[in-house]
This record gives structure tokens, C-alpha cells and sequence, in this order.
């Protein structure tokens, strides 16, 4: 078990490190870091000791292994709006995003997988088939598209939930809705089709088991076994999870981290994006490391496979 | 006669790692072998699967390198695998396979695959290549219209005269051929077997044969290598190994062939299993299954010695 | 969010009970916006920057308005029906040339990787999973950051999309054919690697690339649209359905039509391409599910 931990860490490690370098590269590929970072209207002794501190005028791989240890440092660069750390900027918005994002994927993960695991038991009835077509929302309705479905039948029709922002009590709710209900379509897909899989399996089994009963078989088996493709698929909805608060903080004008980015990009706020991606990358990677702790505890017989993805 | 290949002492094992033990055993697949194949003449070896052939062919044409021992073509050592110069002496070695379907692309017609090693060692002005992929086509027996077709449109038989034809394109000058007939049905084989010694003559080029059916080596071999897990234990000329088998697994497998008398088959194999080659027993490889075995058989392996006039075995009480 | 992150498209009970109309529909409509897609200028009435401000927010025919401005017109007075046409040109223009570039470039680095094997290898499979790791629009939006946009580079970007996943794939179809007889064969003839990558293999596996790249069609159209939608994506006075959304924005309490017309055409136009691709996947390659 340590041995798999071990490897899984190492392979985390090593993707936060590529995320570092990819960072570096296309920050030294677009231009002069010190005008970017520091904004054109810097001074000249600003730059110049800017270029100092970071090695600038150094040979590429110091400047490297000195941005490096910058970032470890936490030194990730100051915001061009106002001056303040970077990361301090990124930190102040997280709760924002956090307060989204959680109760999102809280509705995805319940609504989503009872509603995938409901439509495999009773396949091939109506249920199942408005399962499948709410499932297909899910991936062709793109998140932006839904938030202002959403807004134009709750705010605009309707009146009774505020259209953005995040001061009324229940501004949050639509925003949250969105997330959830976009995530929750594509796992119920999922999680019916890895249940009927299971379920097809063990119903031979089963039938040929002397008195247990259905409901303990699904209990006991059929969830476990399903778990496994459902929890791959949880690692990636992270992402999808992430990508859709960008687009529906910028919809809803919800302060957090996503819409931080848009600003930023559109601005070449580059020390602001430079600690967004980074903290994406580790978060997602964290993410991934989580997942395939579990995959261990859950299926032994994974500890021994050098890797379960790809 | 001056080898145009020569294997000298070769030798080759891969490691298979344990993974409870953590510790490596090694599997050898070949031992000290050493044969030579000349220009017009048909060396063949035969064994059992495990002992070691089909490494000695991929070590021949130098796909992969041995541990020990060298390989000379025309007296040179073969060049390391991929390098420019390995695949330059492509032109002058080739190589059969056991399955042509899987040998062969399935998306390309036969003409074009005849085509290709003129083209990829550009042999002849390119108006040329075609009437020459055509000749060929039809040395090996095919017709010029079954050119236009796909692999999977003919039959086991002309696919494998389709590869044998791509072999012969760039005129090389020796032939391995691994298991070529084994895929095929009996009286295709006969077919095949003739038509490489009508190639052999036509062309002059030398046959490294491997199979595992000492029947169809012996028609077309001149020399004959007998191999068990690894090791050569018997080595001659092929009437004299066929006729007087010294060695106790030569004389099984020759039992083994079937003979034809009085309208019946009569049938005598090799008893015993065939043990694991990455667990070898100890002293001669043979001596579980020998009916000639003795303490001694298990002790010491025995040497690959001269007994005869070209003649070599490895085995204690060869000749008894 | 996609079909492929799905391990069976459809599930046998839908293929069953569902009849072709389904597919026949989806296949008319993605032919309407192809057709549309290529003659746009000549099928729409207005152009695309056509400003008319006496004729601002003119609601469509029935709601009414005139069939001079079938489906209304914008805050700047121009004409939804003629944007819309452009809009889907201009989409499923990035949408092709990103899908090109996104099976190339996938294709080219999947059999490098299995060429290669050793340490190249490992690194190739490492920057997969990293990538495989973020999701895409946070790495499009970093990369638009750094280098700002134009179309070239835009289209560039959204190549990136999923070239892990076709990368992967033409891995495996790369090592798979490798161990098959015919690649080794032609190496065996004297065949230089580049000749056997792209003269045999290439040929052999470019059916189950493709298909699998029709994935990636729908979605790339979706993350297009999302990055326009921010302002981040095809530029004005370039015209796109996300560009469209998002200006309509604005004016979803006064003009709902104007986020409606556009957000209907990027759904349809979605389901109907995933649609066909499936349909295209069950038809040609069922060893794909």
C-alpha cells in the first residue's frame, strides 16, 4: 500500500512541477516578465531591480531554479490592479468560489448519482428515459446557457430569484442550481450505465445464490463495484467543475475566484492568472491523489497495477 | 564454401523479474549456439517451442543482440538493430514469417508490397520496379491480376507466396524463415516447401529454416540443427541426422514422424512434458525424459562434440 | 463535460427503442448549418455590422416583428437571422480547423511516445496526464493571457483541446500495431520509422482516430463558444454565437430573443453533431463502445 502511495505522490509531485515549468515557459515566451508582472506603466529602477530579484539577467536555467524557489517561497508576484500580493488577491476569493462549488458538487454528487442509480433499476421505463434525456442536457446545454435559461424563467418570468450579484440573501441559489444541475446530468449518465454493468454481472450471480436477498445484493456489491468508474469519473468533474464556476461566476457576477480570472485575463493581470492556474493545478492534483487513495482502500487489487488511468 | 552468415557461440537470456521475490531469474533462450548458413544451402533447425528457435532467427537477422558471441554476416558483425547500416543489410537479408496475413497490410495491395523494398532500397529506375514486382509475382506462382488484390481476398497459400515474393524483391542473400508452413494446410505445404528450393536454385540464396516439424525441414535442409530448451544437441548434415539419429531427442522426433506403411500410420512421440525454460533441470536439459538417462546425465551437461564426419552431439552416450 | 467521459454512449435499450428519425433529424439539421456555414454571405440578408439604429431591438416575426428581420434585430440594430449565419460559419470554422489540428498534433506525439518508449516516453505520458489533469478552459484562458488573440492563434489554442485524449489513443493503436506483424514486417524490409508511421500504420488506424476525434467536435464548439461568451474568444467585428449570447445578455429582461435565437442553435447544433458522431461510431467502429 505504501509503495502504490508512494508512487502516486511522486507522480503528483512531478505534475506540479510540469505545471511550474509550463508556467515559466510561456511567461519567458511572451514577452519581458518584468513589464508583464510589474505592468508597463513601472518605473525603470522598479524593473530593473524587479529583473535583479528574479534573476533575469542570469543564464535561463538559474532564472528557473530561482523562479522555482520563488514560488515556494509564496513570492508569486503582485496584481496589477492594485499592487497587493497576488496570491493574497487569489486567497480573498476563494470562500466565494468555495461557497458555490461545494454545495454544487453536494447536488451533483446526490442528485446525479441517485438519479443514475434509479434509472438503472428501473431501465427501460419512463423514469429511465427522462433520466436519459435530463442526462443529455448535461453535456450539450453549455453552463452559461443554462444559468440564463435559469434567469430568464426565475428573474425575468417569475421575479422570485434575484438575476446576479451577491448581496441578496438568495442570489446564490441560481448560480448554485446551475453547477449542480449540469454536473448531476452527466454522472447520472454515467453512474447508470456503470450500475448496469454491475448489475448485469451479478444478476447470474445472484440468481444461483441461495436466499439473499436483491436489495442486499445491490447494497453490498453492486454499489462497491460501481464505485470504482464513479469515482474516476468524480476526479474529472472537478474540472468540469471548475471550468463551469468561470462561466457562471462571469454569468451571475458572483465575486469569486473564476471571475477573478476572466478579469484578469482580460486585463494581462499575468501574476494574478500565474497563481490561478497554479492553484488549479494543485488543486486538481490533490484531487487526483485523493481519488486514487481511495481506489487503493476500495480495490486492493489496483495497489499492484502501475497505473489505473490511461 | 564461405558462410555467408555465421553464429558464433551465441547466447541470450531475458530476465524475468518475480515480483514477490524481488530477486531476477534469468530465462535462457539460447545457449552457445553456432551454425552457418552458405550461399545455394538450407540450414534448419528444429525443435520444440521453448527451445530457443525463434530467438536464434531474430538473433540472426540481428533484431536483437546476443549476451554472448557475435554474429557475421560475409564476415562482418551485424550492425546494431535500427542504425542505417542495419537497415542498408536489409536488402541483403529477409525474413519469412509464420502467419502472412499478419505480416502483411491490410490496406495495400499485394502488387504494392512487392513494391516496397524496391522502393524503400531504390533498386531499379522506378518505370522498372513494377514490371520487376510483376516478374516476381509470377516466379512465385501467383498470376499478375491476383497482384491487384488485398491480403484478406486470397488464401493462406498465396499469401504466403505474396511475403516470400516481398522477400525476394530486393535479391537478397539469405532467407530466414520462421515457421513459414506452419500456419498452412498440409498439402499447401508441400506446395511452399517446393517452390523456396525452386527459389533456392533460381536465385541462390541461403535458407536459415526453422521449424518445429522435423517432416518439412528435412525436404528442404541441407544441414540440420537440433535444438532443445536453448541448447544445440545435435547438429549435421540432414540425410545423416534423419537416417542415423545419434542424440536420444533426435531419434524421438525422427520416431515422432509419421511413417506410412502397409496403409497405416504408425505414430511414436516423445514422452513426457516439456519442462519450464526459465526452470531448467539440472545437467542435460534432456535427462527427465531420456531413456537413456543416468546419474551422470544429471550432474553434467554434456558437450556439443564431434563424433562424425560433420557430425556434432551433445550428449554422454551419444551413439548408443 | 462530454459524451466521451461516459463509458457507453447509448445504452442498447435507447439504440432499440429509439428509431432513426432521431438521427435523420439531427443529420438534416447539422446539413442546414453546414450549408449555412458555407454560404453565409450569400444567404444573408443583412451583413453582420450592419447597424440601422432606427430599428433597434425589433422583436421577431409573430412576437411583432416583419419578415424583413425574421428573427429580429439587436441593441445596435442589426439583424439576428444574418449574425446568427455568420456566427455559425465562423464556429464551426474554429470548430474544424481546432479538431485538425487537436488529431495531428494528438496523433504525432501518441506515436513519438510509442516510437521513442524509454525516458521519452515517460515525459510524453506525464505532460498527458498533466494535461488530462487541468480543465481546458482554465489552461485556454492562461495561454490567451499570455499571448493575447487573434483567429490564427485562437484556432491554435482550441487545437489544444483533447489532443491528450487523441494522443493516448493513437499511442495505443501505435504500440498495438507495433506488435502486429505488418509493422514489424516493414521494418524487417529496411523501412526507415517515418516510412512505417506514416506509410502503414497511419493508414491502418486513421479510421479509429477520426472517429474517436469526432468527440471532440461538439465539445470544442461548446468551449468556443464559452470563451467567446466571456469576450475572451473570436473578436469583434468577428462575429460568433458565444459573442452573440453574451451581448444578449444585457437585454434578457427587454429582448429575450436575443439570447434565446443564438443559445437554441449552439444546443441543437451540439446535440444534432453528437448525435451523428455516435450514430457515425456505432456504424463504422461498434468496437469502439
Amino acid at each position: 500500500m505504501f509503495r502504490y502511495l508512494g508512487i502516486r505522490l511522486f507522480r503528483a509531485l512531478l505534475s506540479i512541477v510540469l505545471v511550474i515549468t509550463f508556467t515559466f515557459m510561456v511567461l519567458r515566451a511572451s514577452g519581458d516578465p518584468a513589464l508583464q508582472i510589474l505592468g508597463p506603466n513601472a518605473q525603470a529602477s522598479a524593473l530593473e531591480a524587479f529583473r535583479r530579484s528574479w534573476g533575469l539577467d542570469q543564464p535561463l536555467w538559474w532564472q528557473y531554479v530561482s523562479y522555482f524557489l520563488a514560488i515556494l517561497r509564496g513570492d508569486l508576484g503582485r496584481s496589477m490592479l492594485n499592487g497587493q500580493s497576488a496570491l493574497s488577491v487569489v486567497a480573498d476569493r476563494i470562500p466565494m468560489s468555495l461557497a458555490l462549488t461545494v454545495p454544487a458538487l453536494l447536488i451533483n454528487v446526490m442528485l446525479g448519482v441517485s438519479a443514475g442509480v434509479f434509472a438503472a433499476l428501473h431501465r427501460d421505463t419512463v423514469v429511465d428515459r427522462a433520466v436519459m434525456m435530463f442526462s443529455v442536457v448535461g453535456f450539450t446545454v453549455p453552463s452559461y446557457v443554462l444559468a440564463l435559461a435559469l434567469i430568464l424563467l426565475f428573474s425575468v418570468e417569475f421575479g422570485v430569484l434575484p438575476s446576479g450579484g451577491s448581496d441578496q440573501a438568495l442570489s446564490f441559489v441560481l448560480p448554485v442550481v446551475t453547477l449542480g444541475i449540469g454536473g448531476a446530468a452527466t454522472l447520472a449518465r454515467f453512474t447508470r450505465s456503470a450500475m448496469i454493468e454491475v448489475l448485469g454481472q451479478l444478476f447470474v450471480t445472484a440468481a444461483s445464490a441461495k436466499g439473499v436477498s436483491w436489495g442486499a445484493v445491490v447494497r453490498h456489491h453492486a454499489f462497491k463495484n460501481a464505485c470504482i468508474p464513479v469515482l474516476t469519473l468524480l476526479g474529472l468533474m472537478l474540472g468540469g467543475l471548475i471550468a463551469g464556476s468561470v462561466l457562471v461566476e462571469n454569468v451571475f457576477g458572483w465575486p469569486g475566484v473564476g471571475q477573478l480570472l476572466i478579469v484578469s485575463v482580460a486585463r494581462r493581470d499575468l501574476a494574478v492568472v500565474q497563481v490561478i492556474l497554479l492553484l488549479v493545478a494543485a488543486t486538481m492534483t490533490a484531487a487526483n491523489l485523493v481519488v486514487d487513495i481511495l481506489y487503493g482502500i476500495i480495490d486492493p487489487r489496483l495497489r499492484s497495477r502501475p497505473s489505473a488511468r490511461g | 564454401m564461405v558462410a555467408l552468415l555465421s553464429i558464433e557461440h551465441v547466447s541470450k537470456c531475458y530476465p524475468i523479474s518475480s515480483s514477490l521475490f524481488r530477486r531476477q531469474r534469468d530465462l535462457i533462450a539460447v545457449d552457445d549456439v553456432n551454425l552457418d548458413v552458405s550461399a545455394g544451402r538450407t540450414t534448419g533447425v528444429v525443435g520444440e517451442s521453448g527451445c530457443g528457435k525463434s530467438t536464434t532467427a531474430r538473433l540472426a537477422l540481428g533484431l536483437e543482440k546476443p549476451d554472448f558471441g557475435r554474429v557475421l554476416f560475409e564476415g562482418m558483425p551485424m550492425p546494431v538493430f535500427g542504425s542505417r547500416a542495419w537497415r542498408a543489410l536489409r536488402r541483403q537479408m529477409q525474413m519469412v514469417f509464420q502467419d502472412p496475413l499478419n505480416a502483411l497490410d491490410r490496406r495495400m495491395t499485394v502488387l504494392r508490397q512487392v513494391l516496397e523494398p524496391l522502393e524503400i532500397h531504390g533498386i531499379g529506375e522506378s518505370n522498372q520496379r513494377k514490371d520487376r514486382a510483376i516478374e516476381l509475382l509470377r516466379a512465385v506462382g501467383l498470376r499478375v491480376d491476383q497482384g491487384e488484390h488485398y491480403p484478406h481476398e486470397l488464401s493462406g497459400g498465396q499469401r504466403q507466396r505474396v511475403v516470400l515474393a516481398r522477400a525476394l524483391a530486393s535479391n537478397p542473400r539469405i532467407l530466414v524463415c520462421d515457421e513459414p508452413v506452419s500456419a498452412l494446410d498440409v498439402s499447401i505445404q508441400a506446395q511452399i516447401i517446393n517452390l523456396l528450393a525452386d527459389l533456392q536454385a533460381l536465385f541462390g540464396v541461403g535458407i536459415l529454416f526453422i521449424s518445429h516439424d522435423l517432416r518439412v525441414v528435412r525436404h528442404i535442409s541441407h544441414e540440420i540443427v537440433v535444438m532443445y530448451l536453448g541448447k544445440v544437441v545435435e547438429q549435421g548434415r540432414s540425410d545423416d541426422i534423419i537416417e542415423t539419429p545419434s542424440h536420444p531427442y533426435t531419434r524421438a522426433l525422427v520416431a515422432a514422424m509419421p511413417t506410412i506403411s502397409d496403409g497405416h500410420e504408425y505414430f511414436t512421440a516423445p514422452t513426457g512434458e516439456l519442462p519450464d525454460p526459465s526452470n531448467r533441470p539440472s545437467g542435460c536439459a534432456y535427462h527427465p525424459r531420456c531413456p537413456l538417462a543416468r546419474p551422470i546425465c544429471k550432474e553434467t551437461p554434456p558437450a556439443l562434440t564431434a563424433c562424425a564426419d560433420n557430425r556434432r552431439v551433445a550428449c554422454h552416450f551419444a551413439g548408443t | 463535460m462530454s459524451l466521451a467521459m461516459i463509458g457507453k454512449p447509448m445504452a442498447k435499450s435507447d439504440k432499440r427503442s429509439r428509431p432513426s428519425l432521431y438521427v435523420s433529424l439531427a443529420g438534416a439539421w447539422v446539413i442546414l448549418m453546414l450549408l449555412t456555414a458555407l454560404f453565409a454571405d450569400h444567404l444573408s440578408p443583412f451583413t453582420v455590422t450592419g447597424i440601422d439604429l432606427s430599428h433597434r431591438l425589433v422583436p421577431p416575426v409573430g412576437l411583432g416583428g416583419s419578415l424583413i428581420h425574421p428573427l429580429g434585430t439587436d441593441e445596435l440594430g442589426r439583424d439576428v437571422a444574418s449574425r446568427l449565419m455568420h456566427s455559425v460559419q465562423i464556429s464551426l470554422l474554429v470548430a474544424f480547423g481546432a479538431t485538425i489540428i487537436s488529431i495531428c498534433f494528438g496523433t504525432i506525439v501518441g506515436f513519438m511516445a510509442a516510437h521513442f518508449r524509454g525516458p521519452v516516453e515517460q515525459i510524453i505520458l506525464m505532460l498527458i496526464d498533466v494535461q488530462a489533469s487541468l480543465p481546458f478552459l482554465i489552461v485556454a484562458l492562461s495561454i490567451l493571457a499570455f499571448f493575447g488573440n487573434t483567429l490564427a492563434l485562437f484556432i491554435g489554442l482550441m487545437g489544444l483541446y483533447n489532443w491528450e485524449r487523441n494522443a493516448r489513443l493513437a499511442r495505443a493503436l501505435a504500440i498495438s500495431a507495433n506488435a502486429q506483424g505488418y509493422a514489424g514486417a516493414v521494418r524487417q524490409l529496411g523501412a526507415h520509422p517515418i516510412r512505417i508511421y506514416f506509410r502503414h500504420i497511419l493508414p491502418n488506424t486513421a479510421a479509429t482516430l477520426t472517429v474517436t476525434a469526432t468527440l471532440s467536435f461538439p465539445e470544442i464548439v461548446l468551449a468556443e463558444s464559452g470563451l467567446s461568451f466571456l469576450g475572451l474568444g473570436v473578436q469583434p467585428p468577428l462575429t460568433s454565437l458565444g459573442i452573440m449570447v453574451s451581448y444578449g445578455r444585457e437585454y434578457i429582461a427587454t429582448a429575450p430573443w436575443l439570447v434565446i435565437a443564438p443559445s437554441l442553435v449552439i444546443v441543437v447544433t451540439t446535440l444534432s453533431i453528437s448525435i451523428i458522431g455516435d450514430w457515425l461510431r456505432d456504424t463504422l467502429d461498434p468496437t469502439l463502445r
